[in-house]
């Protein structure tokens, strides 16, 4: 009798604490829901420059069906260049955007009408891709479902294959035991198993997969608990986001309503029968039955679950008939929507990691909508993985070898557009836009020119300055006598031509006369936040950044001198739709417009004429950009940067373990950009002068010239800082004078 | 190439040049950009394997061919849904529909003028002082009435700030500008 009553304390008690961890991990998990981070929304408007071909991209991005007629959410059909889209209804944090069927007309330049049935629609915005998760350190992502979510197809085939008696049964079921195991019998193989749902949730929570008869019991005893203690749709809704379906690198694929997302590309509620069903059967065995990579296996498990649900009438034999016959309609992996973009969530984690808890992140089911354009993302990342293919190839280096980056900013407003950390970039491993940091080489000459030209009393674009030898004795004794790259002298040369053609000694002989002071203080206010060490050797770059901080400097200068500080996020909401903070556009001048653009006009002229001169065949007839080349010491780094009137653009090339490459600038880093600028679409620099800027007429020698005097350059000035002396050829004076005053 | 090349090169370049001047001389508006260059030498293509640096003189299209239409309709919806935020004094509101105008149309001096007067309304006066003269770097040099506006604002930012010396500087600025 003692006994007995000592075996019931100690099973009371057991029960007690077995009850506790339920409650513990029923209820804590239930509400754990990753950070979803959104990329930004495409807009769509008359004049819009979206090409049919992107406009399919977005939708596929989105997980739209393509199919011959529309007729309800999520679809789409194109006919020529007219597009039907029936979108979904999505709440943006400034107001929400109803789902309809549009009509969008595109032609060659981009989106030319939209209406809505018989009306005209100025502007609309597309609900923005699903582009990745915060999850926690153990790698289980998922994205919460409830129980009205549940598709009655996925309920069924559950009930179906996995547990018959769910709704009868007190959280085990004997006669499903039983009956499963005849099943079993009669097939000669496992179509059923004897597990409830319950048990198999109870599984999934606590208990480690080790197989004994004391797990089976204590599995037994837990669901016994969970049964009494939650209703069934608890139960059922906390299976649904608890069910592991598949992995991913790192990433454990949790619950349906991510394994919708994961294998369709879209959400769960938009499923058809065979989809919930392939879902279900994944149940058994996600990797055995990996859609991907055993497409045979999973469909037959998604076929037997059909039938299954077929013999036990939830749904008519017309019905499964053609289910079966579907294919297995699993999304490519190559999708934007699966976590193909880890540079760029890494970059976004960062920037959160400021403001928010770690565990706020993993957990609290915030909305991440960020700056992310999926399509020019898509274009950057093949344009830097084919290239460098392409000139290891033709310049027999060992294939594989090479590694670059990628950055793309909006130039306007800093929103970072795409991020590429390496040439697999769908691979999370060494985020080279963020942490490789590289001397930059010439790409610092901008910087040093601006400084000098912000001093327009003493420097202009035709001032001639000396490309004379250097040889200075630094700090420390150390003597430092830098060559041009071609190991030539030029004498005397403009300023704009040294530029242009990366001379080296010129550019150190006027950057130590403008100061290294200056030159610091104008890379400070481009934004570099780095250290600078206030050495010579800073005027040919020996300053290291990555490819992003590079990003940053040329904004500025792309900007007008206006610099906003680089932004991957627009807003985060939580889980209520409740703005929990914006990250606001905001510029500063960094420098003088009217010197900025001076310097842009000399950066044109790289592109055109001096060292980036390549990109002419590279790029499309018209397209006017900005850029410079950059080359580290014995080719290690090949960089290369600049805009178009609407975005910046940043590659780099080079080796991880920082061995020479045989590039530079021009031949490594320069086809990356080119290739992608070429792939996306781009507003030619229209080159409008600021106020204060007017253009003179001088000669090769930098004197005021009349112009049609033989090598007569327009050039433009910062008012009052144009040349006094005047050329001996003045023979049309009266014409060139015409022309001042026009310009003027 | 000998120097008579050159020379032979230059003088018909000069004269396409000067065809190119007087024939834009015909219908040139004061924002046109001026054809600035005369001078052209052959570039050699830019092979993989060649220098590194080719000479020649820079010759800047007389006008750029990519150009997008305006899309006035978008950017005008936009607009007005700022203008009806900031009078019912949604300034969060106004600031975001302003942004999205501007992610559209990024050049827009009206755009940027319309967002330093949020700034004002929020009382940030640095962010004001910014904007403005972001909008007046870009404002052609037809549009005095919008630079003239955006100095008034910097004038009155600055005199909120307690620099009374700089919005009288800047009053002077917008005073000239009418």
């Amino acid at each position: 009798m003692g006994l007995l009553v000592l075996f019931g304390l100690l099973v009371g008690g057991y029960s007690v604490y077995l009850g506790k961890t339920v409650r513990v991990k029923f209820e804590g998990k239930r509400w754990a829901a990753p950070a979803r981070i959104y990329a930004r929304p495409l807009e769509l408007y008359a004049g819009a420059s979206v090409s049919a071909a992107q406009l399919k991209a977005e939708l596929q991005f989105l997980g739209y069906r393509n199919l011959a007629k529309v007729s309800g959410p999520a679809q789409w059909s194109q006919k020529g260049g007219r597009f039907t889209v029936h979108t979904r209804d999505f709440a943006f944090w400034d107001g929400s955007e109803p789902g309809r069927t549009l009509s969008v007309d595109t032609n060659s330049s981009g989106v030319t009408r939209i209406r809505s049935g018989t009306k005209e629609v100025d502007l609309l915005r597309l609900e923005p891709a699903l582009v990745g998760s915060i999850y926690p350190s153990h790698n289980e992502d998922r994205v919460l479902v409830q129980r009205a979510d549940l598709p009655d197809d996925l309920v069924n085939g559950l009930l179906a294959v996995e547990d018959r008696r769910f709704f009868e049964h007190g959280g085990v079921d004997v006669r499903g035991i039983a009956r499963a195991l005849w099943a079993n019998i009669q097939a000669g193989r496992a179509v059923q198993g004897g597990s409830t749902l319950t048990q198999q949730l109870v599984k999934n929570f606590v208990l480690t997969p080790e197989r004994s008869l004391w797990r089976k019991l204590n599995e037994a005893l837990m669901a016994l608990i969970v049964d009494a203690r939650y209703s069934k749709d608890e139960i059922l809704e906390a299976y649904a986001n608890e069910i592991f379906l598949g992995q991913e690198g790192g990433r454990a694929i949790h619950g349906f309503g991510l394994g919708a997302h994961f294998y369709f590309s879209r959400p769960l509620r938009e499923l058809r029968l065979h989809e919930s069903a392939l879902l279900v059967g994944l149940v058994k065995g996600a990797s055995y039955y990996n859609p991907r990579r055993h497409p045979e296996r999973a469909l037959a498990r998604r076929n037997l679950v059909i039938d299954q649900m077929q013999a036990q009438g939830f749904i008519t034999q017309a019905e499964a008939g053609k289910a079966r016959q579907q294919k297995l309609g699993v999304s490519a992996r190559g999708a934007i929507h699966g976590h193909r973009v880890p540079a760029f969530v890494d970059l976004v984690r960062r920037q959160l990691r400021r403001d928010y808890r770690e565990e706020d992140l993993t957990s609290e089911g915030l909305r991440i909508f960020t700056t992310l354009d999926p399509w020019v993302q898509q274009r950057a990342a093949s344009a830097l993985s084919k290239r460098l293919q392409k000139i290891e190839k033709a310049r027999r280096i060992d294939k594989g070898s090479l590694q670059g980056a990628l950055v793309v900013v909006s130039a306007q407003n800093g929103e970072v557009q795409a991020l590429v950390g390496g040439r697999d970039a769908g691979f999370a491993g060494f985020n080279r836009a963020l942490d490789a940091v590289r001397p930059i080489g010439s790409l610092v000459k901008p910087a040093v020119y601006l400084a000098a030209l912000s001093l327009p009393e003493r420097y202009t674009l035709s001032t001639l300055i000396e490309d004379k030898a250097v040889d200075m004795t630094l700090r420390g004794g150390q003597r430092w006598q830098p060559r041009n790259y071609d190991r030539q002298l030029h004498g005397e040369v403009p300023l704009h031509e040294a530029l242009a053609r990366s001379f080296n000694l010129a550019t150190v002989n006027m950057g130590m006369d403008v100061g290294l002071k200056r030159v610091v203080s104008t890379l400070r206010a481009l934004g570099v936040k780095r250290d600078i060490d206030a050495f010579p050797s800073l005027l040919l770059g020996a300053l290291s950044l990555s490819p992003l901080e590079v990003a940053q400097v040329y904004q500025s200068l792309a900007a007008g001198g206006f610099n906003s500080p680089l932004r991957a996020i627009r807003a985060v909401l939580d889980d209520e739709q409740e703005q929990l903070q914006r990250y606001p556009l905001t510029v500063t001048q960094a420098a003088d417009p009217a010197a900025v653009f001076l310097l842009t006009r000399n950066l044109v002229e790289v592109t055109e004429s001096g060292t980036g001169a390549g990109l002419r065949h590279l790029l499309p007839q018209g397209l006017q950009v900005a850029g410079k080349t950059g080359t580290t010491n014995e080719l290690r780094d090949s960089w290369f940067a600049g805009f178009s009137a609407d975005r910046v653009a940043v590659a780099w090339v080079g080796r991880d373990d920082n061995a020479p490459t045989g590039l530079t600038g021009s031949r490594g880093a320069m086809p990356v950009w080119a290739d992608l600028m070429r792939g996306i679409d781009n507003l030619s620099l229209q080159m409008a002068p600021p106020p204060g800027i007017e253009y003179h007429w001088v000669d090769r020698a930098g004197r005021l010239s009349a112009e049609t005097c033989e090598g007569a350059v327009a050039f433009p000035y910062i008012t009052g800082s144009q040349p006094v002396e005047r050329s001996d050829c003045t023979e049309q004076q009266g014409l060139g004078g015409f022309l001042e005053g026009l310009f003027n | 190439m000998s120097d008579s090349h050159v020379r032979i090169l230059l003088r018909m370049t000069a004269l396409a040049g000067l065809a190119l001047v007087l024939q834009a001389c015909g219908g040139m508006s004061r924002s046109d950009r001026p054809a600035e260059v005369q001078e052209r030498t052959a570039v050699p293509a830019p092979a993989d394997g060649g220098s590194d640096v080719q000479i020649a003189a820079y010759t800047p299209p007389a006008q750029p061919q990519i150009a997008r239409p305006k899309p006035k309709r978008a950017v005008s919806v936009l607009m007005k849904r700022a203008d009806e935020q900031r009078r019912g004094g949604d300034l969060d509101g106004a600031t975001v529909s302003l942004e999205r105008a501007l992610r559209i149309s990024p050049e827009d001096a009206v755009l940027w003028h319309e967002l330093a007067e949020v700034r004002m309304a929020q009382r940030q006066y640095d962010g004001v002082v910014q904007l403005a003269a972001k909008s007046n770097a870009l404002a052609g040099p037809q549009a005095g009435i919008l630079r003239g506006s955006n100095w008034r604002l910097i004038a009155q930012a600055r005199r909120a700030q307690g620099d009374v010396a700089g919005a009288r500087d800047a009053e002077r600025r917008a005073a000239s500008l009418h």
